[in-house]
């Protein structure tokens, strides 16, 4: 299963919103890259705690797996078209949108980099908040969004 | 890109977080020529930081262009330093790790971000 990874500031958008961008997501996603199931972890920051260019930032930062070794004219074409159907739902400033599709080995790099930091009771709660919210989710029928505060 | 990641145990107030996400962007812009509005840091609070350490920084970072394996480790070990020196706890206290991947592979202002020592030309044509 593919992950990506998904960072909006808090109040900023709605949950329709989030519902609205999830589909537009896995619909890019499988048009461009394929028909691999994606996993979205939304991640809410809340207010006060994201800055770009000195100031409190108004960016979302989504991060898309890929297999690696993925063709670079398939890339731009997905980004491409994700950045624009993006900013018709939030109307953010090109500015405030950045996307990225990474490679799976260097994906995964990030993506433990984040857990290895941390104590093993660390990693136990963050893995133990992530699978809640994953059941959660399910249940509800709704988006993965959680708040990176443990 | 860059998105500088912080994690710590303890919540940090507003002023110190501002402080830490100034000279983190002051020092990778001077350190790497990169423009300031690529420069986004993260906070996240609650996370306990295995050895001891009270913060630990993840950042992606472009990779190629200007930037060869002896900037980047300059670049982390200052970030590492500015970080301790805007929260105020020794240096040793603070984990920093860098990852870079292509700029390639990366969208930001509609546009494929430039490589590292070609953003001139890059903002020059937004």
């Amino acid at each position: 299963m593919r992950k990506a990874l998904i960072l909006v500031q808090a109040e900023q958008l709605t949950d329709s919103q989030i519902a609205e961008l999830e589909a537009i997501v896995r619909r890019h996603y499988a048009a461009h890259v394929g028909a691999d199931k994606l996993l979205l972890l939304w991640n809410r920051i809340p207010a006060g705690q994201a800055f770009t260019k000195y100031e409190d930032s108004r960016s979302s930062i989504v991060t898309l797996e890929c297999p690696n070794g993925f063709a670079q004219p398939k890339r731009v074409a997905l980004l491409t078209a994700l950045e624009a159907d993006w900013r018709g739902v939030t109307g953010q400033h090109p500015d405030e949108v950045m996307l990225s599709l990474v490679d799976e080995d260097r994906f995964q790099e990030l993506f433990r980099s984040s857990q290895q930091r941390l104590t093993t009771a660390g990693r136990l709660r963050l893995v133990g908040k992530m699978l809640a919210a994953i059941v959660g989710a399910r249940l509800r029928g709704q988006p993965i969004v959680v708040n990176p505060d443990l | 890109m860059p998105v500088y990641n912080i994690a710590s145990h303890s919540a940090l107030p507003y002023a110190t977080r501002k402080r830490t996400a100034d000279a983190i962007t002051d020092i990778h812009c001077s350190l790497t020529g990169a423009p300031a509005e690529f420069v986004n840091v993260i906070f996240m609070e609650g996370h306990p930081i295995k050895d001891g350490h009270d913060i630990g920084v993840v950042c992606n970072v472009r990779s190629g262009g200007n930037r060869n394996d002896e900037l980047t480790e300059n670049l982390r070990q200052k970030i590492r330093d500015g970080v301790a020196e805007a929260t105020g706890l020794p240096t040793d206290k603070v984990l920093a790790t860098l990852l870079g991947f292509p700029a390639s592979w990366a969208m930001e202002g509609g546009e494929i971000l430039p490589e590292p020592g070609e953003e001139d030309a890059w903002l020059a044509r937004k």
